[in-house]
């Protein structure tokens, strides 16, 4: 006991004593040195002492994260991002810890205790300084990291250097150690374009970031160095040698046992070349969907990437796959087009023989809600639904066939199918077989060519290019004959949009990928209206679907008849079969297919748009209107009906249902022609006279 | 006596085996016999070889006709059988076949166009020998009509024909195959003025130079044989002569190639002209000649082309000429033209084109357009009108009936008739900004 209180007395009190007189001279010292401290930093920063002031830390007190540009479909699901600086903004709560332990493990142990600068550190360099007068020597804290990347140049002077040190004191009476560590973890580049370590997750390791390993993590943390000396991509046994540093470094912080960091060394690594940010979904969709953004951002000054901005699209991803199925299990009829294609040109390698697209539009509004561009992204970028200009060859026959109608024929008018010549312009003669008379509605079903030149040489050229253009072919029409027949170029878009108005019952809208575009705080930049137009009167239009029903029905779309409730369309082949497509609607959809050779190979007579394009445009359909729940289409509600013989335009309780606007009933109730056909001709026979 | 009542047995033996007209008993008359008048044997012989052949003709009769004694016939009932086969009402009696309805109807809505139908008696007959001459008792002895109308095959107007001549019955035949008869007028279209009319209308154009394109079915015609031959008197040279089918189009395009020489061995100098100017034209374009586009237009080497076809492959002819380039050509043709959708579909092209028709106007028949079926209403017409006529300006007898048509007129110096052939009028159309414009 006696021990104790002379161990007491003599030790214990002394001691304590010592350490109250130190803790509270500490303590006052302290406060005294941190009163000037703050005062000296401010005093410096305020007088720009060091060439640094309070205006220098403000873009890194304002940091705001930056991120890509993000595409969304009709959705809200992401199919895309846009970026020069590949960004995925983390905050700090959700940055796994081991990936944190590794950066301060490599980068600044010492981080989470010293007030933004490392004095050890800077003594050190300082040595070195003054020894060899060699200013490289590296003394950076993660603050310092912050300030240098954020506020200063790369120049190393002790100016700088002495502005950094000053810069990162200040700093950290700001802002936190965890929003400094916040920073610094998002805007770094770690190489291969990526800023920051969900970045880098991403693109080293298609990883998000909250999914990575301890090796990963220390990978990625070994980054922030060096990054292009040591992007794994690149150069991969120096990425290597420099993850194990990492982990030794994390091992002599005590942040894993030594057998973790043997375990860790030993994990392999699997990289993935992260290249499909850009395209996650409907690559060619999104293609036309940043160039649309581009158009509109351009007239507000800004760039699509980097922005942050979130683009809103019209896409319909269940759409979209079914568009691209449908186009890829096409293989049958791209075999049978192979076997028949007639190589005159010659052919880019980088397409298919026979390439093939759609585009799908949301009937009421005009919104694209599908576009497949071609067979293959990968091996060909070029979009055929907006970029490729094709002869669209009888999907341009409603044009003429509506402007007839609308100027009083009817779908009873009779016509001859024979040779044609309109000034020097001689189409291909059509076949002998077919030489006789027609209804306007039967030539418009089986696309007959010489009743629509010569409907469309009554009418005139010029008008009919008007009122082109009225309906929505934007592209230049040519002021020839040929045209009638589809020769004058046009994108897809261009049909679509065509297609779209006879489906809207004349009232035109314009296809349109984006709906709206936000900046990164969520202010809305633009949001698309749908503006519709009457370009066309309802009761034309109405007859005009009723003859694409008919097309389906019994007309060149005959493989699909089983569709002719529910949809309307038109064949379209142009010369020698160099295009194929079909072009029709549902009540909830325009869907236009093509099918043909990129270097305007044709095809021998087999192929045509009845066996090619029509059938791959029912498949589509047939799966879509599963989808959907597709009603029928609406039965006209202008018009009248009658049965009418189909060749020769008079009623007949045998014909077929056409359709006529109320005051333009048929009244015919015989034809010449149909007696003669049949044989009932009662007139005197020259034999007999 | 029974012979007395001979002519009534018969028609009475008739008109029992006629469903529409059945046998009345009250009809029947004593039996008287008169003594033979011998002025009147040459006559009662004739009607007794009549009375022969009806028991030919009908096995039903034999066993009556056998009971009669020659001489009893002639002298006791020779007035009353020249009455009974003589006399008549006024009445005109129609028979035609139960086939052919288009063609039945046609003809009947043209006489009920002309003739008011009260006067009329009609019997549609399976065209059996049995069922014409029941139909022929009813009408000769029953409803005593004064004149026949009828048409049908030609063996049944031959059946018809043979009675003729026996019950002195004028017959006014819608048929052109008939023999001549005294008592047999044909109604039908006048060739002589057919091809009349088309020579003034050619020599009106100043025409002498034709194509004729021939369909098939009419190459050995003799209409065709026969205006070729007009063709020639009028001096209308024809420089081609073509045939095609009109079933073959084929056949119509190298016919139009023949007649416009489209043919580049034929024009090889010519043909290479052209090959040049379009290679060059499509060299300066940037293009490969396509040589289907080089063309050798149309040479006409006559003013006119004559088609006899139906207005339908004249259209498609105006198609292929307007195809070949052929301008400024008068195309001609028959009746078979006529029809509105000739004009229908060829906006200009035939402007100034004609064709001989032997209809004046449909609006005799209340039709808007002039239609095909129109020859045989036409026929109707005018037989109803020349039967109104007659029976008109006919006495007691059939005889007089067949003198009122030999010397009925249509104009103070144009006969209806031409040795018993209808004096048929014929017209010229022409077409001018898509109508029929009648050129007279």
């Amino acid at each position: 006991m006696k021990k104790f209180i002379f161990l007491y007395y003599f030790f214990l009190l002394p001691l304590r004593s010592v350490i109250k007189i130190t803790q509270t001279t500490v303590f006052v010292g302290g406060f005294i040195m941190s009163l000037i401290y703050c005062f000296g930093i401010n005093l410096a920063l305020k007088n720009e002492i060091f060439y640094a002031g309070p205006k220098d830390i403000e873009s890194i007190t304002n940091w705001k994260p930056q991120n890509n540009t993000q595409i969304f479909d009709g959705n809200g699901v992401l199919i895309s991002e846009q970026f020069n600086d590949y960004h995925i903004y983390t905050p700090f709560k959700d940055i796994p810890p081991k990936m944190i332990e590794a950066i301060v493990a490599i980068e600044d142990r010492k981080f989470w205790n010293h007030p933004g600068i490392d004095i050890f550190a800077i003594l050190r360099a300082s040595k070195s300084l003054i020894q060899t007068g060699d200013v490289s020597q590296g003394a950076s804290t993660i603050t310092q990291q912050v300030v240098k990347n954020l506020v200063l140049s790369n120049e190393k002077t002790i100016s700088r250097k002495l502005r950094e040190i000053v810069l990162s004191l200040y700093l950290e009476t700001v802002l936190s150690k965890e929003q400094i560590i916040e920073i610094y973890c998002n805007q770094m580049f770690l190489g291969f374009g990526s800023y920051g370590v969900a970045a880098a997750a991403k693109r080293y390791f298609d990883k998000n970031l909250s999914d990575i390993s301890y090796a990963e993590a220390a990978l990625i943390a070994g980054l922030f160095q060096l990054p292009g000396k040591y992007n794994p991509l690149k150069y991969p046994e120096a990425a290597k040698a420099r993850q194990l540093e990492v982990l030794a470094a994390m091992e002599d912080a005590k942040i894993i046992t030594n057998k973790m960091a043997k375990k860790f060394a030993e994990q392999k690594l699997t990289y993935s070349e992260y290249t499909s940010q850009t395209k996650i979904a409907a690559p060619y969709f999104v293609d036309y969907a940043v160039q649309s953004a581009n158009q509109i951002l351009g007239k507000l000054g800004l760039d699509i990437k980097d922005s942050g901005l979130k683009i809103h699209t019209s896409l319909n991803l269940e759409l979209q796959q079914i568009a691209e199925d449908t186009i890829a299990n096409a293989e049958k009829t791209y075999t049978l087009m192979e076997r028949h294609l007639i190589p005159e040109n010659e052919m880019n390698e980088n397409s298919h023989k026979v390439e093939a697209s759609m585009l799908v539009l949301e009937r009421e509004t005009g919104k694209i809600v599908a576009m497949v561009g071609g067979r293959d992204y990968e091996k060909s970028q070029f979009n055929r639904t907006t970029q490729a200009m094709r002869a669209p060859g009888s999907l341009f026959k409603p044009i003429t066939y509506s402007l007839g109608l609308k100027n009083g024929k009817d779908w009873n008018d009779l016509y001859y199918i024979s040779p044609i010549t309109i000034g020097n312009y001689r189409p291909r003669t059509e076949d002998a077989k077919l030489f006789t008379e027609t209804t306007l509605l039967s030539a418009f079903y089986k696309s007959i060519n010489s009743p629509a030149v010569t409907l469309g040489s009554e009418l005139g050229m010029e008008r009919v290019i008007q009122h082109a253009n009225k309906l929505g072919l934007t592209s230049p029409i040519k002021d020839e004959a040929a045209s009638l027949l589809g020769s004058s170029e046009t994108t897809m878009l261009d049909i679509a949009r065509l297609y779209s108005t006879f489906a809207n019952k004349g009232m035109r809208n314009e296809p349109f990928a984006i709906t709206k575009i936000e900046d990164s705080q969520g202010k809305i930049l633009f949001e698309n209206q749908i503006l519709s137009k009457r370009v066309l009167d309802q009761v034309t239009a109405e007859l005009i679907q009723e003859g694409m029903k008919q097309v389906i029905t019994r007309g060149t779309g005959y493989k699909i008849s089983h569709l002719s409730q529910k949809a309307a369309g038109k064949t379209g082949t142009s010369n020698r079969s160099k295009d194929n497509w079909f072009a029709g609607y549902t009540e909830d959809l325009v869907v236009v297919t093509w099918l043909g050779n990129d270097d305007q190979n044709p095809f021998s007579g087999v192929v045509s748009a009845a066996n090619t394009a029509a059938p791959i445009w029912g498949d589509f359909i047939n799966s879509s209107i599963k989808k959907l729940h597709t009603p029928n289409l609406k039965r006209p509600r202008s018009l009248v009906s009658a049965r009418v013989n189909r060749h020769y335009g008079n009623l007949s309780e045998s014909g077929i249902t056409m359709y006529f606007p109320p005051h333009r009933a048929p009244k015919k109730e015989k034809s010449d022609l149909e007696k003669i056909n049949l044989g009932q001709d009662l007139r005197i026979s020259l034999n007999d006279f | 006596m029974i012979f007395k009542l001979l002519p009534l047995l018969w028609l009475i033996i008739s008109c029992a085996q006629m469903t529409q007209v059945p046998t009345q008993d009250k009809e029947l008359a004593p039996i008287q016999h008169k003594a033979i008048d011998p002025i009147a044997f040459k006559e009662c012989m004739v009607q007794l070889r009549f009375f022969k052949q009806l028991e030919k003709l009908s096995s039903n009769h034999i066993s009556i006709f056998h009971t009669i004694a020659e001489k009893e016939l002639c002298t006791s009932h020779l007035d009353e059988t020249q009455k009974l086969l003589s006399g008549h009402n006024k009445n005109i009696g129609i028979i035609f076949p139960n086939s052919d309805k288009e063609k039945n109807l046609a003809i009947l809505k043209g006489l009920k166009k002309s003739h008011n139908f009260s006067k009329v008696f009609v019997a549609e007959v399976k065209p059996t020998k049995n069922e014409i001459n029941k139909a022929l008792g009813n009408m000769i002895f029953k409803k005593k009509i004064g004149l026949l109308l009828t048409w049908g095959p030609e063996k049944m107007l031959s059946h018809i024909e043979k009675w003729q001549a026996g019950l002195g019955l004028p017959t006014i035949y819608i048929n052109k195959k008939i023999n001549k008869n005294p008592l047999a007028f044909k109604m039908y279209p006048n060739k002589a003025n057919y091809a009349f009319e088309m020579i003034t209308e050619l020599r009106k154009r100043n025409i002498k130079r034709i194509a004729i394109l021939t369909p098939l079915k009419y190459q050995n015609a003799q209409f065709i044989q026969d205006m070729k031959k007009v063709f020639q008197a009028a001096k209308i040279e024809v420089i081609f002569d073509v045939t095609y089918d009109s079933n073959n189009y084929d056949t119509m395009d190298f016919a139009c190639r023949e007649i416009f020489v489209i043919d580049r061995y034929k024009r090889q100098v010519e043909y290479n002209a052209i090959y040049r100017e379009e290679k060059r034209k499509a060299n300066a374009q940037g293009f490969g000649l396509n040589k289907n586009l080089v063309f050798l237009p149309a040479q006409v080497k006559f003013d006119a082309i004559f088609i006899p076809d139906n207005f339908k492959i004249v259209n498609h002819f105006a198609k292929l000429f307007q195809y070949y380039q052929a301008k400024d050509i008068t195309l001609f043709g028959t009746h078979e033209w006529r029809s509105e959708e000739l004009v229908e579909t060829n906006k200009n092209y035939l402007d100034g084109s004609f064709f001989v028709d032997f209809i004046d106007s449909p609006q005799k028949f209340n039709e808007s357009r002039l239609s095909p079926t129109l020859d045989y209403k036409l026929m109707g017409y005018f037989s109803g009108l020349v039967a109104k006529h007659a029976l008109k300006k006919a006495g007691e007898s059939r005889e007089s009936v067949t003198n009122a048509l030999l010397k009925m007129k249509f104009s103070k110096d144009k006969a209806a008739f031409r040795r018993n052939e209808f004096n048929w009028p014929t017209y010229a159309f022409e077409i001018q900004e898509n109508r029929f414009i009648p050129t007279n």
